[in-house]
């Protein structure tokens, strides 16, 4: 059970920033706080601050540094075009996904 | 928010203690992901607390987050034991001596050669590249260190640092008192993370690290250094063994800007090949009678008759830079050039040196220029504009690379009130750029005279006289001279490039001549050179701000598209590459440069595109001359609506220049305010001037009163440092004259002529 609820998680947890992203800029902290208000996905700092990095990396995200009234200057993330188009792809595989397995648990048909 | 010391301290020990933990992480990644961490305290703090955070909050704080080891795992060091396995018994014997006998070298090696070869110990740390080893981690002040690791010895110079504890490490400190680098001489037995340790063979240090990005060797003993600067290591070897290891923070490639050595200028031939510059025997006969290097001739602008560059005391090769040294000896100067050859650069042997002495006297290798033929070619001169040219000195006929040309004749300039002539030579092979010397251009005003320039040949093109824009640069037209092929091949290149340039109108009289008046830089050619140094080093910073998004690779990746463009300018392949630049990486800043790059190249809507987006997104970046993207690209802009006619946001533009900029340059080093200040009496298209001077010195505008009367300015050094506004459109000049003059009056400043040059301006008494 853990396991696959692991490897389930990892991937929601990217489509979930991406789509809060897709809202507005946000930085960190932020994120942090409102995946954290969906309890099932049970995410932590270890696992945000990575996926922001590599997400960045990957052309995703995009980042400015403000500055902020509790300390050093805050990195604010936003998507880029590719992040944009990512999160489309994403939201669109998401919801024909949802389709098919509720059509799959009650038995229907696609 | 503020935090004590304490409890930044303990900010910065959590950091530290997540930071080994994210060793295996490329190092942009690990500052990336500590950021974040270290803001998350900082916003769960401020959430939490009404005043002053307490030492329990924050470690109320930091308990709620993940420890450390969530980030991911220490290095570790797997034991190499050997796998000796079921060994018949006459194997098993056989390895023994073999065993025996290695050791007995190793032992031999040991006691003979000046490094330590000791085995390292599985239980030591790893030196991580880039980052650090136990508590030496780079970055960290001298208290910090000093908290850390303990009272340091004293017995060491200012700038460095170390620990009875750890004898065999040093510090090197900034002149910020931080940790600049970490030093691990013979005697330390711990490796880094790719293997390798004091007494590690340079093949294998190779094998390690990959291809050195630079190798270089010491004249005054057998040490060969081999560096890689993105990874944050250089490691020093001694007779082709690690004698000493060297971490930093990651950082760019080396380069090494061209600073003459007029000492070294012209040919020099080889005589001998030695093992070392003290094993030289003048008069001996050559240790071998073959020399690969025959001759070496150092050209002026830092080429060379081979494939290497060079500045001075080194000659540089692609992927390693020889020292060369020039000593006199019997009588004699003779040049000492280290020979960088796979011994030196893949065994980490001492380098050989190459004896020269000069082909002839440096005055008997100065060719003399004489007159040479030249073919005339396609001429873009508009507007009246145009130059005869008479006749061309040239050191050979084929004006070749390194051929010193010298060209005469009569100039007129018809189109604007002034401009300079410029002599260089346009690539019609691969591509070239140099720099502008004196000789080689002359500044004229509007009307007719003679020219005499002279440039060296420092790449394969076709001469050309040109008239360029005093303050733009932008090319007004010229002409094209050169051999025949020469002449031809510039023809067929220009029928593959652009089409020609829009046309400007025609001058029409001398009052409207003036329209386009001469724009200086207010400030002097000294505070010039202190802003134009000030601009680097903000560049700089910024640059360095990559390597906080960037990877090696990434940063690698940029510079190469970027330097595509560079080196091909306004070619389709250096567009092309540009765009790949600005597709891939949102945030380099050598993004903001390719989108300025491209606003200047393209045209129409397609312009004003690329210079807004350089202006909305990539403001802060920088050329690496100190040219800044926000000013820069606002000054290309400026330009352009200028002629579209579009004279509110030109003025838009100008007011950010003078209110976000100030201390913006242009490529040239001139101050971009200086340039538009001058620019605010630019007359409109029918004639009528205007005024917009806004909270300007008292000086500058008499400097520019000055200029529009055309008389010298004189003034008393009791003229108030103060500043004036003055604004007024629809002027003739002489009301223009009139505004200035009164405006004058109201500060108590008195305007006289003296003569027909002068204008002399005093304080009322």
């Amino acid at each position: 059970m853990s396991t696959w609820v692991t490897q389930l998680r990892k991937g929601l947890i990217e489509f979930c920033i991406l789509n809060l992203l897709s809202q507005g800029e946000s930085y960190g902290y932020e994120l942090l706080q409102s995946l954290q208000e969906i309890e099932e996905l049970v995410v932590t700092d270890s696992t945000v601050y990575p996926i922001l990095s590599r997400l960045r990396k990957d052309g995703y995200l995009k980042v400015q540094v403000k500055p902020s009234t509790s300390g050093p200057p805050r990195r604010y993330f936003s998507l880029t075009s590719l992040g944009q188009q990512r999160v489309k792809e994403m939201n669109l595989y998401w919801g024909n996904l949802q389709t098919a397995i509720e059509h799959l648990r009650t038995g229907g048909t696609k | 928010m503020n935090l004590s010391t304490e409890l930044t301290k303990q900010v910065t020990a959590h950091l530290d203690e997540v930071r080994k933990y994210l060793w295996a992480l490329p190092a942009d990644e690990r500052q990336e992901i500590l950021q974040s961490i270290e803001s998350h305290i900082y916003d769960a703090l401020e959430t939490r607390s009404d005043g002053e955070p307490t030492p329990a909050l924050l470690d109320a704080v930091i308990a709620e987050m993940d420890p450390p080891e969530s980030y991911g795992e220490l290095p570790t060091v797997t034991p190499n034991k050997p796998k000796l396995g079921r060994l018949s018994p006459i194997v098993f014997g056989a390895a023994l001596i073999a065993i025996l006998v290695g050791l007995y070298l190793a032992k031999a090696q040991t006691e003979n050669s000046p490094i330590s070869s000791e085995s390292t110990l599985e239980s030591e740390p790893l030196i991580i590249e880039g980052v650090g080893w136990r508590d030496y981690l780079l970055g960290k002040t001298s208290i910090e260190l000093t908290e850390a690791l303990g009272e340091p010895q004293a017995n060491t110079p200012e700038w460095m640092m170390r620990w009875d504890k750890h004898p065999y490490v040093y510090i090197a400190l900034s002149a910020a008192n931080a940790c600049k680098d970490v030093r691990f001489n013979r005697g330390f037995k711990g490796r880094t993370s790719a293997g390798i340790k004091i007494g590690s063979s340079f093949e294998k240090m190779l094998a390690a690290y990959g291809d050195a990005e630079t190798i270089w060797a010491r004249e005054t003993d057998p040490c060969v250094i081999a560096e890689w600067p993105g990874k944050g290591i250089h490691i020093y070897t001694y007779k082709g063994l690690v004698s000493q290891i060297i971490i930093h923070q990651p950082k760019p490639k080396y380069t090494h800007p061209f600073k003459d050595d007029p000492s070294v200028h012209g040919q020099w031939v080889s005589i001998d090949f030695v093992n070392s510059i003290n094993a030289f025997q003048p008069g001996k006969q050559p240790q071998e009678s073959d020399l690969l290097l025959k001759e070496l001739t150092f050209f002026s602008n830092g080429a060379t008759s081979h494939a290497w560059t060079w500045t001075q005391g080194r000659l540089i090769g692609q992927n390693n830079t020889s020292r060369y040294t020039i000593k006199e000896i019997g009588g004699e100067k003779l040049l000492f050039l280290q020979w960088m050859s796979g011994d030196v650069t893949l065994r980490g042997q001492p380098p050989k040196y190459y004896v020269l002495k000069r082909a002839t006297s440096k005055e008997e290798q100065t060719p003399q220029l004489k007159p040479a033929a030249f073919e005339q070619g396609l001429n873009s001169l508009e507007n009246e504009d145009s130059i005869i040219l008479n006749e061309v000195l040239a050191t050979s006929p084929s004006f070749a690379i390194g051929d010193t040309v010298t060209a005469k004749g009569q100039y007129t300039l018809a189109s604007q009130l002034n401009a300079r002539i410029l002599l260089t030579v346009t690539a019609t092979r691969g591509s070239g750029r140099s720099n502008v010397e004196k000789e080689q251009e002359m500044k004229m005003a509007l009307g007719s005279g003679e020219f005499e320039l002279t440039y060296t040949i420092p790449f394969h093109g076709c001469s050309q006289l040109s008239f360029r824009d005093e303050i733009t640069g932008e090319s007004l037209g010229g002409l094209y001279f050169g051999t025949k092929q020469q002449v031809n091949e510039m023809k067929s290149l220009k029928k593959t490039r652009s089409p020609k340039r829009k046309k400007k109108p025609t001058v029409e009289s001398p009052e409207e001549k003036s329209k386009s008046i001469n724009l200086t830089s207010l400030p002097s050619k000294a505070d010039m050179g202190e802003i134009s140094e000030m601009q680097k080093a903000a560049a700089r910073d910024r640059m360095y701000e990559d390597q906080d998004i960037y990877s090696r690779d990434e940063l690698r990746e940029i510079e190469t598209l970027y330097q595509v463009a560079n080196k091909k300018w306004r070619s389709e392949e250096g567009k092309d590459s540009l765009k790949e630049l600005i597709s891939k990486y949102s945030s380099a800043n050598r993004t903001g440069c390719a989108l300025l790059y491209l606003g200047q190249q393209s045209t129409g809507d397609e312009q004003v595109e690329y210079l807004q987006r350089a202006i909305d997104d990539f403001s802060d970046c920088f050329y690496g001359d100190g040219v800044q993207v926000g000013a820069y690209a606002r000054f290309v802009l400026f330009h352009r609506y200028k002629r579209d006619g579009e004279n509110e946001k030109a003025a838009k533009l100008a007011d950010e220049i003078k209110t976000l900029y100030p201390d913006s340059i242009s490529h040239r080093k001139q101050s971009l305010v200086a340039l538009l200040t001058a620019s605010t009496l630019a007359e409109n298209s029918s004639g009528i001037y205007s005024l917009s001077f806004e909270n300007e010195p008292i000086a500058t505008v008499l400097a520019h009163y000055c200029k529009v009367i055309g008389r010298s300015l004189l003034m008393s050094t009791d003229i108030p440092d103060r500043k004036i506004t003055l604004r007024a459109k629809s002027l003739t000049k002489n009301e223009l004259i009139s505004a200035i003059e009164e405006a004058m009056k109201l500060q108590d400043i008195d305007i006289n002529f003296l003569g027909d040059k002068y204008v002399k301006v005093t304080l009322r008494k």
